[in-house]
């Protein structure tokens, strides 16, 4: 079959040329028509304030995204602010560390602690002439942390929220979303709190913390003094032996009696005597050392409480964010 | 219907402008106000025009080769009733998945589609060229476009399931708890309207959705290919309606009426 020309003969009516072949205006005509009138009707419904702005489902991940950064910046926050925390607990211990070293050279003081060691008062001293107020100071810095954590977290998530639920009327989450979303919000001051993790540390609560604190520094003070003892306790003995040789031969011209009460006495005076002189030897040659030591044991605690803290606010992030928990877990409350 | 216009580049062109054109202007104006509605209709016409030229086209060199002309089966199969009911179906078909799709889809595979329809507009001249030489002008349109329309469909289905499957990020829906809540949050991100045409846009939305769901439970559940089959179905309707709609698109503005062979 050749070629057929545009214009066809009419095959019903042959030898009459079918009415000019239609051009398809009409149909052009139409659409175009149509099209006008949309264009018409919308921009007219626009003009008269009828617009029906576009919604937009907010998918679960870019809540998660959002969690995720408002808990890191959160934890950035708080992370920042543990070291200046610390200082503040801190710088009162170390004050006190050369009014603690004028007890510990003291008779008063050596027997003070061997009394509490005797009675298993293991660093009872240490809690009250250098941890005094510590855990007042621990418990206040940890609440500034929860603060500052919490505040961040709110303020970081809101400001996010804002942008992405701007117009929350026409913008709508899903099931999952929604949830996460409400307990997103909630999550900052529903987690456990940074102070009572402290336990974990060490101690069954945070009231307990000056305690794990100080029963440690109390532990290697305890060790440094004992090797100490050793040398001193041969010097006491040999100078209150004397003393006691001098006693009795004073409170011989009383007899008997007297020679034992004289010895015995003779025997206190010396001991305490030797013991002081001792005591003021060693801290003649000592003290220096002896601070610096306690400044490394307080330095050292302090370091480990700044791990336990920062490994606190790590754990308080990973329980708020969000990454790799499906809507599903969120909605089982997982 | 001069099939020798479909050489044209300039007709390819303005088959692919017209029909990219229409998506856009829905996919703003619908949100907007029902006056858009209006535009799924002009989409239909083009694509029932274009069938129906088509099938017209092909019936009367049928009737022709077939029936006596003085025989009274020779006017009363004039092919009307069965071009026109193709290109009413073939219409409503495609308009339902391209009105949902244009509404719904990511401002890129928006753009992937618009690729489709412009690839589409360029590459049917270019064949209609190399087999103009072979074929009679009456039959060319008949004869070229139903391959052309399963090849460069195949292709864009291919394409377009590619980006949504390992290009575009899940849909949100598919993070629903259940099927049907699955169903209810892809409903709520069409428009909000209660008439026929948001009864007939949320068939193709429930097509993808429930792959997409299904899909992503593949890895608890023994028919994870069902959700693949959901949305790769899916895509071939949006695929082969994107192309179709370009090539009637092209018939409809062949030269001519609409009802002469």
């Amino acid at each position: 079959m050749s070629d057929a020309p545009l214009i066809l003969t009419d095959p019903v009516r042959p030898g009459r040329v079918q009415k000019a072949v239609p051009t398809g205006r009409g149909f052009w005509a139409l659409v175009a028509a149509m099209v006008v009138a949309t264009l018409g009707l919308t921009t007219w419904g626009a003009l008269d304030g009828r617009f029906e702005t576009q919604r937009r489902v907010i998918p679960f991940a870019e809540i998660a995204a959002l969690v995720d950064e408002a808990a890191a910046r959160a934890e950035t926050a708080t992370v920042a602010q543990v070291d200046a925390e610390l200082d503040a607990i801190f710088a009162p211990v170390e004050a006190a560390i050369p009014a603690y070293a004028d007890f510990h050279y003291s008779v008063l003081g050596e027997y003070t602690q061997l009394a509490q060691l005797a009675t298993g008062q293991v660093g009872a001293a240490l809690e009250e002439r250098l941890f005094g107020g510590f855990q007042e100071r621990l418990d206040g810095a940890l609440g500034t942390l929860e603060g500052t954590f919490a505040a961040t977290y709110a303020s970081a998530l809101e400001a996010d929220m804002a942008e992405v639920l701007g117009n929350a009327e026409i913008r709508f989450l899903t099931e999952g979303t929604r949830i996460a979303l409400a307990d997103a919000q909630a999550r900052a001051s529903a987690t456990k709190p940074i102070s009572l993790v402290l336990g974990v540390a060490g101690a069954t609560a945070g009231r307990q913390a000056v305690k794990v604190v100080t029963a440690a520094v109390a532990r290697k003070l305890l060790l440094s003094i004992g090797r100490k003892t050793a040398a001193k306790t041969a010097t006491r003995s040999t100078g209150a032996g004397g003393a006691a040789g001098v006693g009795a031969a004073a409170g011989a011209v009383f007899g008997p009696v007297g020679a034992a009460i004289g010895g015995a006495g003779g025997f206190i005076v010396g001991w305490v005597t030797t013991d002081y002189v001792v005591i003021k030897l060693d801290e003649l040659m000592n003290r220096d050392e002896f601070e610096a030591e306690l400044r490394t044991m307080i330095a050292e605690e302090r370091a480990a409480l700044r791990t336990v803290l920062i490994a606190q606010v790590a754990a308080k992030r990973d329980e708020i964010t969000l990454a790799g928990r499906t809507p599903d877990a969120v909605l089982r409350g997982e | 219907m001069d099939g020798k216009g479909l050489t044209s580049i300039t007709l390819g062109l303005t088959a692919a402008f017209l029909s990219g054109g229409l998506l856009v202007l829905w996919r703003l104006l619908y949100p907007v106000s029902d006056a858009a509605l209006l535009l799924p209709g002009v989409v239909a016409l083009v694509i029932w025009r274009g069938t129906a030229r088509r099938a017209l086209a092909r019936h009367h060199v049928w009737r022709a080769a077939v029936l006596r002309r003085e025989s009274w089966l020779f006017r009363l199969l004039t092919g009307r009733l069965t071009a026109h009911l193709s290109g009413i179906v073939a219409g409503l078909l495609a308009v339902t998945a391209l009105a949902e799709f244009a509404l719904t889809a990511s401002p890129a595979s928006g753009l992937a589609a618009l690729g489709v329809i412009a690839v589409t507009g360029v590459v049917l001249p270019l064949v209609a060229k190399l087999v103009a030489g072979h074929l009679t002008a009456r039959l060319l349109a008949p004869a070229l476009v139903p391959p052309l329309a399963w090849g460069l469909g195949l292709a864009a289905t291919g394409y377009l399931f590619w980006r949504g499957w390992y290009v575009e990020p899940i849909p949100p829906e598919a993070d629903a708890a259940s099927l049907a809540a699955a169903l209810e949050m892809a409903q709520a991100a069409l428009p909000a309207r209660d008439h026929l045409a948001a009864w007939l846009l949320a068939l193709p939305r429930s097509l993808e959705t429930a792959g997409w769901v299904l899909a992503g439970q593949g890895a608890d559940f023994a028919f994870a290919p069902i959700g693949f089959i959901l949305v790769l179905s899916y895509h071939a309707l949006i695929g082969g309606a994107l192309v179709r709609f370009t090539l009637d698109c092209a018939c409809a503005l062949l030269p001519g009426g609409a009802d002469e062979g």
